[in-house]
């Protein structure tokens, strides 16, 4: 099995996405109908859906405007319940970014800093106090999310400078370190609430665990249980976006998989094809 | 030194390697590790290689190839130096360190006289305190491990081995480089997934190879370069499977025993070969030495230097079962994953006189043990063959042990 396999499929899948959402609207024509849980933002040009970002920050304002949005938000719920942060790993234009971020990154051997485990609380309190922000105040005024994916679609968008401070902040944060936005993103907080009971789930065999912290290594959002628990079966993390780089790495037969409904998708397994080693390859 | 110690040494060191070289299986395949054998331990002129000697399994060898030397891994196995290296500590230290501190003392086998210096890792007691022995005959640079795995122990063995590669730059003058490490873990890399492959061979319910052949070739890699070891182990495996092909299922398949505890290395074989020679089919073996010593892969997340040394920290020590750690939950683990893969019917528990380590872990194994029903037989013992007889007649009434379990099932 080749290491990479789940990574490579993803970022192909993440790439199409970020097409659709950034020129479908050519092609198809704007819809602010359906709302997908992921950062998408409306000032991108060819946009075609709505991310759940915008809905949040302008709930007020379309609420009251007919059946049409609170039934888009019943949906875009129902689509974070059943998948939980799947829509992460996979759909999330700002989450394809980060992740062609650290692919270069890893290209340039370039290391990640190593968030300390000290730190995982205060990251905690800035990713609630985001999801507070964003459902009361205007998170567009400083949002950095659209000095990043509106630009490379040709557009600009209005410019502020809190906005523009807190895209460099973003920017280097997402280069020391995968998926840096992902650990603060308010959507994936509360996605991370339907992590529990979605279909997705991250399962593991722990005695065929040696803990030999690979998983943990490239967990681009650090899950240490992922790496440390050997009670459950069900590992799934709050966190986790699914990315399924610790089952690829995993060296022991089955001992990490992911189910989508209770279907085993992929499974851990020992690499014993020449030329494969490590992460990136 | 007199030229008449050195002969005799020479002489009997020669003899005992060359009796485990031709006990091991007269199978095919196995001539490059008998060669690899014959090379470390039969020859005795000086080579031109610069080696760096390294105890234990926690150093990665990775960093010394990096550095343009060659690792050698300085346990001992011999029963002659074990002997001299009685002398220069105490009675009662393990053989292994006795074996290891009678090589240098000895001073005729190349590999040890062209060691330019010695990595030792604070392991057990006995590699903690032959430090300041061996320090006598070359340059020793100790290596704390810390004796947990939790997280902060974790970053403080990636700072140790940062360190300790500072320290290797300084000492050879020379400098480790992302290309030459990337490449040391590649070659390494490989020949590890080679082995991985060749243990599995042991798992078929009726295995072409030798459970002992298995542990001899792949003890063999502490001595060779990891390409070539590579080569020869493809065309080994290669063979095994064109006997797969033809191998007929067997009406009554051999006593499937897994060997468990101290070190066993070339060319201390006694006691797989004397299981071997009563009917018994060894699956497997937990053996630094051999069953573990290539067994975890290497995995970085990206070719950095950083990544490279946090995923060698993590192989080398993070994974690794020995019984100096703090608990024995993770070695247990691994004893259950591999006896139910190797579908093992018993467990040999070898004890090197004097290791303690192994032998405080023996109640915790000893219970798991009765809890998945697996018979489970300890046996003491150091590299003399003084004692083959007795062991000799506790292994056959294990053996026969089994092959009643087995009827009665
Ligand atoms: S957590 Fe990351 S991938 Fe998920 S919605 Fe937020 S930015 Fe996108
Ligand atoms: S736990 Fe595994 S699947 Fe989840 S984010 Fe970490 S590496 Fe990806
Ligand atoms: S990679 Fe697999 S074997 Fe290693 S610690 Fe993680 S789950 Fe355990």
């Amino acid at each position: 099995m080749k290491t990479n396999r789940i990574t490579r499929t993803r970022l192909l899948i993440l790439f199409v996405l970020f097409l659709f959402f950034s020129f479908g609207g050519y092609f198809i024509g704007a819809n602010t109908e359906i709302i997908l849980p992921v950062f998408n933002c409306e000032y991108v040009g060819g946009g075609t859906t709505r991310g759940v970002c915008i809905a949040m920050t302008e709930f007020n304002k379309h609420i009251h405007n007919g059946w049409t949005f609170p039934l888009g938000v019943a949906a875009c719920i129902a689509l974070v319940l059943l998948f939980g942060r799947l829509w992460c790993g996979y759909v999330c234009p700002m989450g394809f970014f980060q992740d062609v971020v650290t692919w270069i990154r890893q290209k340039l051997n370039i290391t990640q800093i190593n968030i300390p485990q000290k730190l995982k609380p205060f990251i905690l309190v800035g990713r609630w106090y985001l999801v507070f922000y964003i459902f009361f105040y205007d998170l567009c005024k400083v949002c950095p999310v659209q000095f990043i994916t509106v630009p490379l679609t040709g557009y600009t968008s209005n410019t502020s400078s809190t906005g523009f401070f807190w895209t460099v902040v973003l920017l280097v944060a997402v280069m020391l370190s995968d998926r840096a936005f992902c650990r603060v993103c308010p959507i994936g907080a509360l996605m991370g609430l339907a992590n529990r009971i979605s279909g997705s789930r991250l399962r593991k065999c722990g005695h065929a665990c040696t803990h030999c912290r690979a998983c943990l290594e490239v967990c681009p959002v650090d899950i240490q249980e992922v790496y440390e628990d050997r009670e459950h079966v069900d590992i799934t993390h709050a966190d986790c976006i699914y990315c399924m780089k610790c089952i690829e790495v995993c060296p022991e037969k089955d001992a990490l998989r992911f189910d989508l409904f209770g279907k085993t998708i992929y499974s851990s397994d020992r690499v014993t094809q020449e030329g494969q080693h490590g992460a990136e390859n | 030194m007199e030229q008449r110690t050195r002969d005799r040494y020479i002489r009997n060191i020669e003899r005992v390697a060359n009796v485990t070289i031709d006990e091991v299986g007269n199978g095919d395949g196995l001539e490059f590790y008998k060669e690899v054998y014959q090379e470390a331990f039969c020859n005795f002129d000086q080579t031109n290689k610069k080696y760096i000697g390294s105890y234990c399994v926690m150093i990665p060898d990775e960093i010394i190839y990096a550095l343009g030397y060659v690792p050698l891994r300085l346990c001992g196995g011999h029963r002659i130096p074990a002997l001299i290296g009685e002398e220069m500590v105490p009675r009662d230290a393990c053989p292994l360190v006795k074996a290891s501190a009678g090589f240098h003392a000895m001073k005729v086998l190349p590999m040890y006289n062209q060691c330019e210096l010695a990595i030792i890792p604070m392991t057990c007691e006995g590699k903690r305190k032959s430090a300041e022995v061996l320090s006598d005959f070359l340059p020793i640079i100790p290596v704390p491990i810390p004796m947990s795995k939790d997280n902060r122990a974790f970053e403080e063995t990636v700072n140790i081995v940062t360190a300790l590669i500072k320290t290797l730059e300084y000492q050879t003058g020379n400098k480790i480089t992302k290309r030459s490490l990337k490449k040391a873990c590649i070659d390494i890399g490989t020949a590890q997934q080679q082995a991985y492959l060749l243990q599995q061979k042991l798992y078929s319910l009726n295995p072409q190879i030798k459970g002992s052949e298995v542990m001899f070739a792949i003890n063999s890699s502490c001595f060779v370069h990891p390409k070539d070891w590579t080569k020869a182990t493809k065309e080994l495996l290669s063979l095994i499977d064109e006997k797969e092909k033809t191998a007929k299922e067997l009406r009554r398949p051999k006593p499937r025993v897994y060997i468990a505890g101290s070190p066993i290395s070339f060319p201390n074989f006694k006691l797989p070969l004397m299981l071997e020679d009563l009917g018994a089919q060894i699956v497997g073996d937990e053996s630094c030495l051999s069953g573990r010593l290539m067994y975890d892969p290497v995995v970085p997340n990206d070719y950095s230097i950083v990544s490279m040394v946090r995923a060698l920290s993590a192989r080398y020590i993070a994974a690794c079962t020995c019984p100096v750690f703090d608990n024995v939950e993770d070695r247990l683990c691994s004893l259950k994953t591999k006896l139910e893969l190797s579908k093992a019917e018993g467990i040999i528990y070898h004890v090197l006189r004097g290791c303690v380590p192994y032998d405080f872990e023996l109640a915790a194994v000893e219970e798991f043990a009765d809890k998945h029903d697996i018979p489970l037989l300890r046996i003491e013992t150091d590299y003399n063959i003084e004692d083959m007889e007795q062991v000799k007649i506790r292994f056959e009434a294990f053996v026969e042990m089994i092959e009643q379990r087995r009827r009665n099932r």
